[in-house]
């Protein structure tokens, strides 16, 4: 919390940028070029009004929206005003965050009711408001804009995301090397950030309690895909089965809002079709042939 | 909440790594108390790009009407002559006549949108680049184009 708490919510957005160093006064800098051509100019600012949903678990029986208004400047973050609002107006306000430079995945936020990261989004984007934000839709809400992670971290634990070698694959000396192509196999795939916006977007995930959801089967496919890999088999039905891969209807929203351009719509679908091809494959030469 | 939201429980899948967080309080020492959205029935409508899901979803529905009424037609074949006049003569209604052409729109929205996401599920690796997404839809288009065109002859040119 240090280094965000300045009184201006300006002052967090430049570690982005790179630019500005840590701590300097930030109440007017000069302008300098922006990277991402944004629609305003460097000198855009003025307040806004963010409707964010509260819910204390020990005072409400149920969530609602509170109203703050708040400074903006041109690269004001939607999470450099949470902060502020936190500094200046309401210390009890809880919400996740730590590396404010979209790595971390830990900023999940509906802005507007679409899944976004608070440290990439810009309040200049909202303007003049007012910026409506809620926890991650689909998730149980614990307090304020923090949601229950466990169903998450529970899907990516049990599609076992990790290096799998066994008897007849045993790690070669001297350890495993791929070539450049066998890396791009797999190579989008494990850019994902977990930051659990696909499950925000995601209307199956809402509707089918027990799916594993995008970025969960998408880390599936990634280590699938990884030549160094021998744990499709063991995989097989945690993906292949009522709440695997099937609640997957193909909406392709995963995709839309997911801010490190992973793809899980096309995991997901490549999984149904590995995991189809492995149902031929087990029906014309059961176990491959070589009994169990 | 405004938004179309559902609370999740444990995945299927999560009992078999054994998972329970180990840093969870039990729980009557806990002061948790979740609140648990719920998904609203018109969660479909709620976005753009929902609204195009479901419209490729109702799509397929309009050309099963359109099909059942092709398998009425042919039971009517087999029946004889006059439950076929009867069945020609029932083209022409109004209500036929709407659900014709509706079918032909709806096919097409099935078509083009099933086509464009096509790239999401055929992925061709060449090297350490993959063949654009162009190129898969654009294959479609042309497989298409050629059964048609079979399709057209083989019925003798109309
Ligand atoms: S797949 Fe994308 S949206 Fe989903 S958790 Fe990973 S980075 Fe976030
Ligand atoms: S704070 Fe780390 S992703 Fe936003």
């Amino acid at each position: 919390m240090t280094e965000s708490s300045h009184g201006h919510p300006g002052a967090g957005a430049s570690a982005a940028d790179g630019v500005q160093p840590v701590g300097a006064t930030a109440e007017q800098p000069e302008p300098r070029p922006r990277r991402d051509g944004a629609a305003a100019g460097p000198e855009a600012g003025g307040t806004i009004t963010l409707q964010v949903l509260r819910y204390r678990p020990d005072r409400e029986d149920a969530p609602y929206l509170q109203d703050f208004e708040v400074p903006w400047r041109t690269e004001t973050s939607v999470l450099d005003a949470l902060t502020w609002v936190k500094d200046n107006l309401e210390p009890s306000l809880t919400f996740r965050w730590s590396c404010r430079m979209a790595i971390c995945g830990s900023c999940g936020f509906m802005l507007n009711g679409e899944p976004k990261l608070g440290c990439e989004s810009f309040v200049r984007d909202y303007a003049p408001g007012p910026l409506r934000i809620e926890p991650l839709a689909n998730h149980a809400v614990e307090r304020d804009l923090v949601v229950d992670l466990e169903p998450f971290m529970a899907s990516l634990r049990a599609v076992q995301p990790y290096v799998i070698s066994d008897d007849r694959h045993p790690v070669p000396e001297p350890g495993n090397r791929q070539t450049p192509e066998q890396m791009v196999a797999y190579g989008q795939y494990s850019q994902c950030i977990n930051c659990m916006l696909c499950y925000a977007a995601c209307p199956q995930v809402g509707l089918a309690t027990d799916f594993l959801g995008p970025a969960a089967v998408t880390l599936a496919v990634r280590y699938n895909k990884d030549s160094r890999d021998h744990g499709a088999d063991s995989r097989l039905p945690i993906l292949d089965n009522e709440g695997g891969i099937w609640p997957c209807t193909f909406v392709g929203a995963c995709s839309t809002v997911c801010p490190k351009g992973v793809d899980p719509a096309a995991a997901i679908q490549q999984a149904k079709g590995a995991t189809a091809q492995a149902w031929a494959a087990e029906f014309i030469l059961p176990h491959r042939g070589e009994g169990r | 909440m405004s938004t179309s939201t559902g609370a999740r429980q444990e995945p299927t899948g999560a009992g078999r790594t054994g998972a329970r967080s180990p840093g969870r309080m039990p729980a009557a020492e806990t002061h948790r108390r979740p609140y648990r959205p719920t998904t609203k029935r018109t969660w479909f409508l709620a976005n753009r790009e929902y609204r195009a899901y479901a419209l490729r979803e109702v799509s397929s529905v309009v050309v099963g009407f359109f099909v059942f009424n092709l398998v009425v037609g042919l039971v009517c074949l087999h029946r004889g002559l006059e439950s076929w006049q009867w069945w020609v003569s029932l083209q022409t209604n109004p209500l036929n006549l709407t659900l014709t052409v509706l079918a032909v729109v709806m096919s097409l929205v099935h078509a083009t949108t099933w086509f464009q996401a096509t790239p999401k599920i055929i992925r061709i690796q060449r090297g350490t680049r993959y063949v654009a997404d162009f190129w898969v839809v654009a294959q479609h288009y042309l497989l298409l184009a050629v059964f048609a065109a079979v399709v057209y002859f083989w019925l003798g040119g109309l």
